[in-house]
């Protein structure tokens, strides 16, 4: 990491409220996580997801779910446990929970960060099978 | 927080009602607890956090589980506040009128049981989503397109019942519905139309069947549980052309509007388009902080740069044009005439668009029905809210639609939001649904808000503008303004409330009909 890229990203960690930071810390120093996203209209986002050490996958977002949703986290989700962690708008995370929740368990920690972001993280656990038959097997008239 | 009960239910019968719903459904589908939260309103508007408040809620995966469910609720006089997908969001989510109620989630019921692409419709549960619906048509390769929505995850069969719209040329939901299965209060199921005659197959194809048409007394209401509904969808159109035009001046919408009218009685407008104000756009792809430090609604000089930066007018009129070029390029032609009248008017296609995300780019999308959530980029505006509509109709009129811009952004601004409204184009009338985004985190503006919006349905009742949809917060509110003849209307609702649902159990207060022990309760 170059001289100045460090200083912005320190101070972007400095600036965070101290609701954040222990938040910040501790995930950092525990499992990684798969999937960061970060809203790339504001440079505080971008800072700060840089420094994020615990970092699988960047994406840059801009406040839709919707393509990302429908590129592959729709099947992710239902698959297996995962850690997402993101720096962006509300709408971008509250989509993205309300999506997940349909599938899996979550368990979501969301921070303000100032007017515009959100620091969020979010860990899922596929839910079970609802019980009822699948609609893609079912294609005829009752 | 303890979950409230209903009025007359102690504890413990209500812990001997979940007991009966959970051998119906299984235990995992009956959420009670710390479960309960996901059903609370997102988007609440009281700064009570007892009101609005479901005890428990239930998922059943079938028509005879909710058959099974309305007996037992019968039995012990529970509430049941049904939900399709409860993804009802600015109206209330999942979340019911009446505290202490049990949310019916039939988020389960999510079978497409039929899509039949010679005819176009589909027949569907409550628990489809458009994208699921979507998704289904396209990996079979119909040639069908749905009708969607702002919001894709919501249901199919929830949207069309509480007359929600979208913006092909099968907008209006309701309209496009075509056979129902009703589970009554009583367990009994209905079918109506052409489903009442055994054996017959028409009954996605013919609306009226014989006798009196009853499918419209179970949309936005609480007479029964719809299970199965028809859906027509739209033959995909041998071409596709979108369009945006844009609009430099507030005051331009009176002449727009009376442009528009005749289009659309001659069919010219194909689909049910939108003119969109400046803001609304705008609030999808930037922020308000991006261009102005205030906390009040944006002044003109910023209004203009916005304008400036993102291509866009202060009134913006996206429509499609659906057909083989040969009926397009006409249909374009006298579009493009009517309008070029107006000072300052500009006319974009989808190739002269080049900033990216684009407002025109992303509802060519929605016009030819994919299912999306980019809509909710307009949250983001204040940095991160709540939102609730406000939406009068009226005629398809200049005068109608500068009078109510001028009566709803007034009041809209002088409570210190920004004005994001649309006006939506139905065959005959114009729905102004007005976005109110506010903080939800703030007491303070909350109540400003709820100030804000009783003072609007007043006045606009006033002026004779009947809302068609609303927050289950002002069910009460706006029924009360539909109340011709010494309250005639709702005095029919409530006598077939109390016929087809004589305990009172379905979805008390909806839509401000409540059972008779209820009324009289509130009266009390």
């Amino acid at each position: 990491m170059r001289r100045r890229q460090f200083i912005h990203v320190a101070a972007a960690y400095l600036l965070l409220p101290a609701a954040v930071k222990p938040c910040v810390a501790a995930r950092s120093a525990s499992k990684r996580h798969k999937n960061i996203f970060f809203d790339e209209r504001f440079p505080r986002a971008r800072l700060l997801a840089a420094s994020w050490s615990d970092v699988d996958t960047l994406t840059a977002v801009q406040g839709d779910i919707t393509p990302f949703w429908s590129d592959g986290l729709d099947r992710m989700c239902t698959e297996s446990p995962l850690r997402l962690r993101g720096v962006t708008t509300d709408s971008f995370q509250f989509c993205l929970r309300i999506l997940v929740g349909e599938h899996a368990d979550v368990a979501a920690q969301v921070t303000r960060l100032d007017q515009n972001l959100f620091v969020w993280t979010m860990s899922t656990l596929p839910k079970p099978n609802n019980g009822t038959t699948p609609w893609q097997s079912r294609s005829h008239r009752v | 927080m303890a979950e409230p009960l209903p009025p007359g239910l102690n504890a413990e019968r209500m812990a001997e009602a979940l007991e009966r719903f959970r051998r119906i459904v299984g235990s995992d589908w009956v959420f009670a607890g710390d479960k309960v939260a996901s059903y609370d309103d997102p988007y609440t508007i009281p700064n009570n956090p007892k009101l609005y408040k479901a005890h428990a809620a239930v998922a059943p995966a079938s028509t005879d589980g909710v058959r099974a469910i309305v007996k037992v609720a019968n039995e012990f006089h529970v509430p049941l506040w049904t939900v399709s997908r409860g993804k009802n969001f600015a109206y209330g989510g999942a979340a019911p009128v009446l505290s202490g109620s049990v949310v019916l989630d039939l988020s389960r019921m999510n079978r497409i049981l039929e899509v039949n692409e010679e005819f176009g419709y589909a027949l569907v549960e409550p628990g489809v989503s458009y994208f699921d619906l979507y998704q289904y048509i396209q990996e079979r390769g119909l040639k069908l397109w749905i009708d969607v929505p702002d919001p894709g995850w919501g249901s199919v069969v929830g949207n069309a019942l509480d007359h929600g719209v979208g913006y092909t040329p099968y907008g209006d939901h309701f309209g496009m519905q075509c056979g129902m299965e009703v589970v009554l209060a009583n367990g009994e199921i209905v079918r109506t139309g052409m489903g009442a005659m055994p054996g017959n197959n028409t009954w996605q194809l013919f609306k009226y069947g014989f006798g009196p048409y009853v499918d419209g007394i179970f949309s936005q209401s609480n007479f029964g549980i719809v299970t199965k509904m028809g859906i027509w969808l739209m033959a995909e159109p041998a071409g596709y052309r979108p369009y945006l035009i844009t609009f430099p001046r507030e005051e331009d919408i009176e002449q727009v509007v009376e442009i528009v009218r005749p289009l659309r009685l001659n069919n010219i407008l194909q689909n049910a388009a939108t003119i969109r104000s400046l803001v609304l756009d705008a609030a999808l792809f930037t922020t308000k902080s991006q261009y102005y430090s205030g906390t009040d609604p944006i002044p003109g000089s910023v209004a203009r740069q916005i304008m400036a930066d993102q291509e866009i007018g202060m009134w913006n009129f996206c429509g499609a044009l659906y057909g083989p070029p040969a009926i397009t390029d006409v249909l374009w032609a006298a579009t493009r005439d009517a309008f070029a009248s107006i000072p300052g008017v500009k006319f974009y296609f989808p190739e002269d668009r080049k900033r990216r995300p684009d407002i025109l780019i992303h509802r060519a999308d929605t016009m030819k029905g994919i299912p999306k959530l980019t809509e909710f980029g307009f949250l983001n505006w204040n940095g991160g809210g709540g939102h609730v509509g406000f939406s009068p109709v009226s005629p398809i009129t200049g005068k109608d639609a500068i009078k109510q811009w001028r009566m709803v952004s007034g009041r809209v601004r002088e409570h210190g939001f920004d004005y994001m409204g649309l006006m939506a184009i139905g065959f005959r009338e114009l729905h102004h649904v007005t976005v109110i985004v506010y903080n939800q985190n703030d007491s303070a503006e909350r109540q400003r808000l709820d100030e804000l919006f009783g003072l609007l349905v007043r006045e606009a009742a006033a002026e004779g503008y009947g809302e068609y949809r609303t927050h289950i917060k002002y069910m009460d509110t706006i029924a009360a303004t539909y109340g011709w003849n010494d309250n005639a209307l709702m005095k029919m609702h409530q006598t077939i409330k109390d016929a087809l649902d004589p305990n009172g159990i379905l979805s008390p207060g909806k839509s401000g009909i409540w059972p008779r022990h209820l009324r009289e309760e509130r009266k009390a």
